[in-house]
């Protein structure tokens, strides 16, 4: 009797350690298991049973908690995808960098996530009839999530440049460049000012993939010859954090996204400086899971629609604080 | 940008830290009993089987634990994932773990009891089970309270390791909100939060303990 138990206990274990893998499939496994034994199995199945009661439970009230709590005041969107997935209107899910302004960021005075990013993924959704669900994630876990599919597209200032091959893209929609943000009152004037001085990026970003990566073609030697001289290259998990870390004087300079330091310049008034060398040019455009063309024809399509009637634009010049329009490829 | 809104902000994320607190709490616990039991096991496949289970997740970070849970059912099973498996994910991620946890302090908690007791309640004809939750379980619960705190204490912090599979806790909010300002403020208001959260839950647990003490 004691062994069976024991037993029982392992085979419980073994499906335990499973059940972590299949989300529904694992339960009614276990149930299975439990049925052919005899003695023990009333209990078993009970437990199994109150267990999956338990979770389901806990899920039902995560709906509703996560959709309150993930958008504190009232985000209609997030609050009214979560219970109408799988129902009518199909749902696309954008992976973003809620730490990423003004492509994706919190709105304090509303409580949702937006931006300029944010915003066109809503355009199209609202044109095509989709649910939008705005997802922010760790950026250094973009790929897993992309390609279990946890999200639909990448939507966020994602770099378009070096990484052709990595995603099926939509066309490029944002000319960007990788500039050098310093102190205002910072004495580094030009790129060879950044000589022996500790320079940061964010982690997974294009600006330190322009200063780290050697293609092997000599293409980006200039690039690698200038990280060579600083002290450090050094990254860190946002860009907020780094323009704190240069204020409290870590950091000498700061390798960004022009939009994302023209953010940080307009927020904070004459604290910082963007140098006139820029690092590289590159472009933004949306990524999508390699080999998903459906979707991004899709979205793609209705892109084009929105740039053609200006509602692009439009959306734009609420960025115009960042230069946004300035930035604009998309329809010109 | 005042100073209410960025609390209001961080309010939201933390029913998401209480949720995944109190079912963490919920399932570990129990969990924690069947770890201990199946540790102490004299059958040797079972025992041993818990304690690779609980070497592996004590000596493996959470974070990967939370990653490995949430995208394996994709990258083993090819199972296409969706947002809502961000939760169950995270709730098994940290109840197994904290069970790890919980386990070892139970199994401390158990054998801390003297044989003698095993002896006599044999002799007073109690059957095996009727030993363990009638006298053992009660005296291993008095025990154990205070480590368990420190581990319920930690659970709090630990939580926000939920963003690792982009589960939005309360310190994420906390750093959207610092990152849209461009201002650090938001953290600590993030840390006042966790620190009132776990004074209440120190407080609540002294009282449990205190509860407990009914031979002193």
């Amino acid at each position: 009797m004691k062994k069976m138990i024991a037993m029982l206990l392992t085979g419980m274990l073994c499906a335990g350690l499973l059940a972590g893998c299949g989300s529904s499939s694992s339960a009614p496994a276990a149930g299975a298991a439990a049925d052919q034994k005899e003695e023990t199995t009333e209990a078993v199945e009970e437990t199994t049973e109150a267990a999956g009661d338990a979770v389901e439970a806990a899920a039902q009230a995560a709906t509703g908690e996560a959709a309150e709590a993930a958008a504190p005041a009232a985000t209609g969107e997030q609050a009214a995808a979560a219970p109408a997935e799988g129902a009518a209107g199909q749902t696309f899910t954008v992976g973003f960098d809620a730490e990423y302004p003004p492509y994706g960021y919190l709105d304090e005075a509303t409580g949702d996530y937006t931006g300029f990013d944010l915003e066109l993924a809503q355009e199209v959704c609202n044109r095509r009839g989709w649910i939008l669900v705005k997802q922010p994630i760790d950026w250094n876990t973009k790929d897993m999530e992309i390609n279990s599919g946890a999200v639909d597209c990448l939507w966020n200032g994602m770099t378009y440049t070096g990484r052709e091959e990595e995603y099926t893209w939509s066309d490029p929609y944002v000319s960007n460049s990788i500039v050098v943000a310093v102190m205002a009152d910072s004495d580094i004037q030009t790129k060879a000012d950044l000589a022996g001085k500790n320079v940061v990026a964010q982690s997974g970003s294009s600006a330190l993939t322009a200063l780290q990566n050697d293609p092997g073609d000599g293409s980006n030697d200039e690039n690698l010859a200038l990280a060579a001289t600083f002290n450090s290259l050094e990254e860190i998990a946002d860009y907020n954090s780094a323009f704190m870390n240069m204020s409290a004087g870590i950091y000498h300079a700061i390798a960004v996204d022009i939009g994302v330091a023209r953010h940080q310049l307009s927020t904070n008034e004459g604290k910082y400086r963007i140098l006139d060398e820029e690092i590289s040019k590159e472009e933004y455009a949306i990524a999508f899971k390699l080999g998903n063309t459906e979707l991004r024809d899709q979205v793609q399509e209705t892109l084009n629609e929105m740039a053609a009637d200006g509602t692009v634009n439009a959306i734009a010049e609420k960025y115009a604080e960042d230069q946004l329009p300035e930035m604009l490829i998309i329809g010109k | 940008m005042g100073f209410m809104s960025i609390v209001q902000q961080i309010i939201g994320g933390f029913g998401t830290t209480v949720f995944i607190f109190f079912f963490t709490l919920l399932f570990s616990m129990p969990l924690g009993i069947l770890f201990a039991l199946a540790r102490m096991s004299r059958f040797k496949p079972l025992n041993l089987l818990m304690q690779v289970c609980i070497s592996i997740l004590r000596g493996t970070p959470l974070m990967l634990q939370l990653i490995v849970v949430f995208f394996m059912p994709y990258y083993v099973f090819g199972i296409k994932l969706t947002t809502s498996w961000r939760v169950y994910a995270a709730l098994i991620g940290f109840s197994v773990n904290y069970a790890a946890y919980f386990g070892e302090i139970f199994r401390a908690g158990i054998q801390a009891v003297p044989v003698g007791q095993h002896e006599a309640a044999e002799v007073l004809g109690f059957t095996k089970a009727q030993t363990f939750w009638k006298i053992v379980f009660p005296q291993m619960v008095k025990r154990v309270v205070p480590p368990v705190t420190n581990e319920v204490i930690t659970l709090v912090k630990d939580t926000s390791m939920a963003f690792a599979i982009a589960y939005a806790e309360m310190f994420t909010m906390a750093k959207q909100v610092a990152a849209a300002q461009s201002n650090i403020m938001p953290l600590f208001v993030a840390g006042v939060f966790y620190y009132v959260f776990n004074i209440v839950v120190a407080w609540i647990m002294g009282k449990v303990e205190k509860s407990l003490d009914y031979f002193q």
